[in-house]
């Protein structure tokens, strides 16, 4: 018997970072138990994005015996048009009624055998980013000189040579900010329990409001 | 291989369908969703509709009664078996016109059984039926059952039900078995010693004794030998006795009896044997993780997928077991796409079963994903 026994709602997401963010960030705003067996619904790893991609992975997730509601928390990383027409080409033989194309606030469906599935690409349903693109919103306002800093000093450190690649600055820039917090360099989804990134912020109540809708909590 | 079935009022069956089969299909699902029910069909189909096998069905349930038949005086009663009809039937009851259908969708022309209850019409007579014995004229009309098998030779005779709605021993002990292809069927109980010893007079000293061996060095690798002893009356029929069957074990100077190994080495003779014996047919068996330690179900659904590639024969079996999923979930990423495997879960009330194919097997292995 597997440690997804006894879950009728699931989230699949890329890695811990995600996981324990979600879980950081949803727990200010509806009762999240601390033993795992409390938990409202459980949260899936897919290993990579090419394995959550995959057919057969999705499909195994949604048949699941007694499960109910299907989520997927990704990346829009470059191309996330393309990311969510995968996605909905894999769910189509399951008659989720899934709109064109991926609205601003998630999408959610219901089939007529009552399952639901639901979609949310970092940050928001739109743009290119990552969960750092959308966590940078949550750090608080009176943050915002430390937040300037911490952006430029990880650009000197690369133009030192500092190797960290482009597209990932959005989360060279966040983890820079959280290493100079107290405790130092803590995770994002403790950060968010903490209230050291504000899960209160306006900017995360779409992706709640997602959430909630979805998982009905 | 069937690769589509379709099941019209048998047993819980309203519609039902079942396609994309492979090689090996494994169901699952609830206590009563039917997945004995859909073994019992893919049986009656692969079978044209034998009556022998119908009854054996029958018997298995224990849907099945003894009519007692009194005698001339100083004579004994005599008992004659009867097996009940009427549960085959979706909604119990037996009418003129109650039917049900089995068929195979993917040959052509279609393969179909259907059996179906009508009236004896009023001067007919049914060749090899015996009326009841002791039986006044009844104001209702006979019932009789007719099974109609397409593409056939021939068609099949009728059968007269009794005024209970079974069919009586007494008429169907002049028919011969109708088997154009080896269908095995193992069941939840435990193989009788008649079973195993008919199966075994069949594979001794051919090849196949070599599969056999094989399967039971898989549980036990001290197992060198099996051999069938010859022993007195008393020792094959006994209590607890397994009919002489022998085994030589690396460790033991004396051959040890096949008893004193635990019911899996049993279960696993019975299982490797049926697989031998279904060349080119088909393979039922009921819970086939019975008796059966987790660590070995991976070797055993090992053997059954090589033996059915090897002797073309197609396997329907059912479990409750998650281990037996997961075992065979390990060996569907080196499955070729010709001899797929399949799980399907049975829903009761359900018109089709969810499928899962290799990939998906795979994926749930690895994420401990709950198909049952």
């Amino acid at each position: 018997m597997g440690l997804r026994h006894g879950f009728s709602k699931i989230l699949i997401v890329e890695g811990v970072d995600d996981k324990h963010s979600v879980i950081g960030l949803m727990r200010s705003h509806i009762v999240w138990p601390e033993q795992k067996s409390g938990w409202p619904i459980y949260i899936d790893l897919g290993n990579s994005v090419d394995e959550i991609l995959n057919p057969a992975f999705l499909s195994t997730q949604i048949k699941e015996a007694g499960v109910i509601t299907v989520g997927i928390m990704l990346d829009a990383d470059t191309n996330p048009a393309g990311r969510y027409q995968s996605i909905k080409n894999t769910c189509s033989r399951f008659l989720f009624p899934m709109p064109e194309t991926l609205p601003a606030e998630g999408a959610i469906a219901q089939n007529l055998g009552g399952m639901k599935f639901g979609v949310w690409m970092m940050p928001d349903n739109s743009s290119q980013g990552y969960l750092e693109t959308f966590l940078r919103y949550l750090v608080p306002d009176r943050e915002a000189p430390i937040w300037k800093h911490a952006v430029e000093s990880a650009e000197s450190a690369r133009k030192l040579g500092a190797q960290c690649p482009e597209k990932d600055i959005p989360k060279s820039n966040l983890y820079t900010w959280l290493s100079w917090q107290d405790p130092p360099g803590q995770q994002p989804g403790l950060a968010l329990t903490r209230h050291i990134l504000d899960p209160k912020s306006p900017y995360a109540e779409p992706f709640v409001k997602w959430f909630r809708a979805l998982y009905e909590l | 291989m069937i690769s589509s079935i379709s099941i019209q009022g048998y047993r819980s069956f309203d519609h039902f369908e079942m396609p994309d089969l492979g090689r090996i299909n494994l169901l699952v699902g609830t206590n009563n969703s039917g997945k004995t029910s859909i073994l019992e069909a893919v049986s009656i189909l692969e079978s044209s509709g034998d009556i022998f096998r119908l009854w054996n069905i029958l018997w298995k349930r224990g849907e099945r009664t003894y009519k007692v038949f009194p005698q001339a005086a100083s004579t004994p009663p005599r008992a004659v078996a009867e097996a009940d009809v009427v549960h085959i039937f979706h909604g119990h009851e037996l009418h003129p016109g109650t039917h049900f259908s089995i068929s195979a969708k993917n040959v052509a022309p279609q393969k179909t059984v259907k059996f179906e209850i009508r009236e004896l019409g009023p001067s007919e007579k049914i060749d090899g039926q015996i009326i009841e014995e002791g039986d006044e004229a009844s104001p209702l009309p006979r019932l009789v059952l007719d099974i109609v098998s397409t593409p056939s030779p021939a068609p099949l005779p009728s059968v007269l039900l009794s005024k209970t709605g079974g069919i009586s021993s007494n008429n169907i002990r002049a028919r011969q078995p109708q088997l154009e292809r080896p269908i095995q069927f193992i069941s939840t109980e435990s193989s009788s010693v008649e079973e195993i010893m008919g199966a075994w007079s069949q594979i001794s000293l051919k090849p196949e004794e070599q599969l056999v061996l094989q399967a039971l060095r898989s549980l036990d690798k001290d197992i060198e030998a099996i051999a069938l002893q010859a022993r007195t009356q008393q020792q094959y029929w006994g209590p607890g006795s397994r009919g002489g069957f022998m085994v030589k074990l690396k460790s033991s100077k004396q051959p040890v009896p096949i008893g004193s190994m635990g019911d899996g080495i049993w279960r696993m003779l019975a299982l490797s044997m049926a697989i031998a014996l279904s060349k080119g047919g088909t393979l039922l068996v009921d819970e086939i993780d019975t008796g059966l330690h987790y660590t070995v179900m991976s070797k055993m659904w090992n053997l059954i997928y090589t033996a059915a590639k090897e002797f073309d024969v197609q396997v329907f079996a059912t479990t409750h077991s998650y281990d037996c999923v997961y075992s065979l979930a390990q060996i569907c990423p080196d499955a070729d796409p010709q001899n797929k495997i399949t799980v399907q879960r049975i829903e009761a009330g359900s018109a089709q079963p969810i499928p899962y194919d290799q990939d998906e097997l795979t994926v749930a292995a690895a994420r401990e994903i709950e198909v049952r």
